[in-house]
């Protein structure tokens, strides 16, 4: 299982913060892929341009294999302090 | 109420702290605890950020704070790393609330501990330029149109770009 989470505004839009995913050992680019085409309508939000995605807390920009037991993140624009 | 606490302590025994928390904190008493580091502190560099009530021409009226619990916390440990490798610091420290705040409240505030000013500023200015844009928070201003979700600032991005210059390719 793998452990997707929804921050800030991106929460808002899709109107949950977290999912489930039961896949294992798949690219990113394909867990992306599954969840929108399950849920069409987070599309725009979740492919956005300015959408970062991190694994295990930690960014990334290349399309990784994504294993049971990870937790996966959609993180818009940060604007702290 | 989520109050995580990160003490790092390096091999040559600098203290870094950070700490992000919904409740309010007292300057003086974070700057009582750097003090008491190390008699080798000659200096402590700090900046305190607080809420506006006006964001681009609009009347802000509140100011929600979300972070990502865990991974904020280790950004901010890996900012502050990357001061101690670079300049002279003793001792830092980094407070950032989070949840509902108003104009007026603290949001943010950064410490550094050092021999001397000119690295105790440096670091400390490192420091908050690379929180704004490399630390995961988000904001959302109330404002009389409504609720918004801020973006990052281009000029944030762009004091970033001019460290990366002045320091080098090596920083991530």
């Amino acid at each position: 299982m793998i452990t997707v989470l929804f921050f800030a505004g991106l929460k808002e839009t899709i109107g949950q913060g977290s999912m489930s995913v039961t896949l294992t050992d798949v690219k990113l680019s394909k867990l992306v892929e599954h969840i929108v085409s399950d849920q069409p309508s987070w599309r725009e939000a979740l492919t956005a341009e300015n959408i970062v995605v991190s694994v295990n807390q930690e960014i990334v920009r290349e399309d990784i294999l994504i294993s049971t037991g990870d937790e996966v993140a959609f993180l818009p624009p940060v604007t702290g302090g | 109420m989520t109050e995580i606490e990160t003490n790092h302590n390096s091999h040559q025994n600098h203290h870094l702290s950070v700490r992000v928390q919904e409740s309010d904190f007292d300057v003086s008493d974070e700057l009582k605890a750097l003090r008491g580091l190390s008699p080798r502190i000659g200096g402590i560099a700090t900046f305190l950020g607080l809420v506006r009530d006006l964001n681009d021409n609009a009347d802000v009226s509140g100011l929600f704070l979300e972070h990502y619990p865990g991974m904020t916390e280790k950004q901010i440990l890996q900012i502050l790393q990357e001061a101690d490798q670079r300049w002279n610091v003793i001792g830092a420290t980094v407070m950032h609330r989070i949840g509902q705040l108003s104009p007026l409240d603290q949001i943010v505030f950064v410490a550094v501990a050092s021999e001397h000013r000119g690295d105790a500023f440096t670091a400390c200015e490192f420091v908050i330029d690379y929180l704004k844009t490399r630390a995961t928070f988000w904001k959302k201003e109330t404002t009389p149109e409504g609720d918004r979700w801020l973006v990052t600032r281009d000029t944030d991005v762009a004091v970033v770009d001019a460290w990366q210059e002045k320091l080098g390719d090596d920083l991530s």
